[in-house]
């Protein structure tokens, strides 16, 4: 049956999204898609040797997390290349993002993956949106900590480069309303980087350019996987 | 409910990923579990006929600048804790320290015997069970130096999961007591967070 043609979609030719199937992949393309806004091309990644992220699609009202990436995908006629790989960093899905013509890939991809020097080799832009104010929370789970020290989640869009949250910043945006704060992990982080990712990309359309500025990286903390008692504590934590 | 320090987290590099919320009443069991940590670490002292002789502060060694020497880590450690028992004028380098070996615990989990001028590791073996009190201990100086650092606070809490996991393991009466310390030093940094963020359990 042919698919009906969405009105006001805009085809983004110089985005391509790099994702797994996961919550945030899942945010990503779904509030893209709510503003018409749709990757020229997809590269899903299928990777066995990476963090185990939870298994639970958590139903919620901000974003479509039930249906699997690529049904989504596959709905919405957006051309993907699929690679079963065990590593983020395997020389195959490097080498496919070097023959890409797009030069904006928006990264959503394992949880815990890092891109190695080699993706970087091409000059293309890794857009991705880190869970924390740059550069105050560097590293791993930084949300949690700003919400002990902060009561409140910032997420700074940036491009990504050989060192971990060091790229430059794009531009940022502080969340307050957490109605249920023990649905961070699966429901309200990946759609405040969602929400921010789309705000790049339509600024982008709108300025043809992403302006983003250096930033000061003798500044800041660099945080690890949060502890689960303090992860508790920043749930449970009334002010 | 809290399994932190009944598992070797040194053998799962994901061990504290996505860990499931379980309510207030997990916090009332980690404070359970450290109470009893410390009440074995009591009978194990009381019992201290078998245990091995505690070395004391003459031991110190005046401690290296990062990037200067290989170091050996027991030794480095150890020496960072008793220059605050010393109350000597190493503390700037004992921070240094602190940090590097803070971070090389929370990324690799495990530290290793010896590293070289670059911090590289020299020596592929893991460090001795005393090494992480040393650890636990350092944290605790530097939380209380930094308005309670989460960064260290964070490192304290895994560095003594491991090392209660551990605790049969610890035979030096001196090691014993640094980790009672650490360990009652943690719970009096979490508490006072908890009272700070207001976090108690909803029908309270």
């Amino acid at each position: 049956m042919p698919k009906t043609i969405e009105k006001n979609r805009k085809t983004l030719n110089n985005v391509c999204l790099l994702a797994s199937d996961n919550a945030r992949a899942r945010a990503y393309l779904d509030l893209l898609i709510k503003e018409g806004l749709y990757p020229s091309l997809a590269i899903y990644l299928i990777t066995s040797n990476v963090v185990k992220t939870p298994t639970v699609l958590q139903e919620n009202d901000l974003f479509d997390n039930t249906t699997p990436i690529t049904e989504t995908l596959n709905k919405h006629d957006i051309p993907t290349i699929t690679i079963e790989t065990e590593s983020l960093n395997n020389e195959e899905v490097i080498k496919e993002i070097h023959k890409l013509k797009q030069d904006i890939i928006i990264f959503a991809g394992p949880a815990g993956g890092l891109l190695t020097e080699g993706f970087f080799a091409k000059g293309k832009k890794f857009l991705h949106a880190h869970p924390g104010k740059l550069p105050e929370y560097r590293g791993s789970t930084p949300m949690y900590y700003s919400l002990i020290n902060e009561n409140n989640i910032t997420v700074t869009a940036l491009f990504l480069n050989e060192k971990i949250d060091e790229g430059e910043i794009i531009q940022s945006k502080t969340f307050t309303e957490i109605n249920d704060k023990t649905l961070i992990d699966t429901v309200y982080d990946p759609y405040f980087r969602a929400t921010v990712i789309t705000d790049v990309i339509k600024n982008y359309t709108k300025n043809g350019s992403i302006k983003a500025v250096p930033q000061e990286t003798d500044k800041g903390e660099t945080y690890c996987i949060i502890h689960p008692l303090l992860k508790h504590i920043a749930i449970l934590g009334n002010n | 409910m809290y399994k932190y320090s009944e598992f070797d987290s040194r053998e799962d590099k994901s061990f504290y990923m996505y860990s499931e919320f379980k309510g207030f009443e997990f916090i009332e069991d980690y404070k359970q579990s450290r109470l009893n940590a410390i009440e074995l670490i009591n009978t194990k002292i009381d019992s201290s006929n078998s245990l091995s002789e505690s070395t004391n502060t003459d031991n110190y060694t005046k401690l290296t600048t990062a990037g200067e020497n290989e170091i050996d880590t027991l030794s480095t450690l150890k020496s960072c804790v008793l220059s605050f028992y010393t109350n000597n004028l190493q503390r700037e380098i004992a921070c240094d320290w602190c940090d590097i070996f803070t971070k090389k615990f929370e990324i690799a989990r495990k530290l290793k015997t010896k590293y070289d001028k670059n911090l590289k590791p020299s020596d592929k073996n893991e460090t001795l069970i005393e090494s992480y009190v040393y650890l636990a201990l350092l944290t605790c100086y530097f939380i209380e130096a930094k308005d309670l650092n989460l960064r260290y606070l964070n490192a304290l809490l895994k560095a003594n999961d491991l090392n209660i996991y551990n605790i049969n393991h610890i035979q030096n009466l001196e090691i014993l007591n640094f980790l009672k310390e650490s360990i009652e030093k943690e719970l009096y940094h979490i508490e006072k967070l908890i009272k700070k963020k207001s976090c108690y359990a909803k029908n309270n």
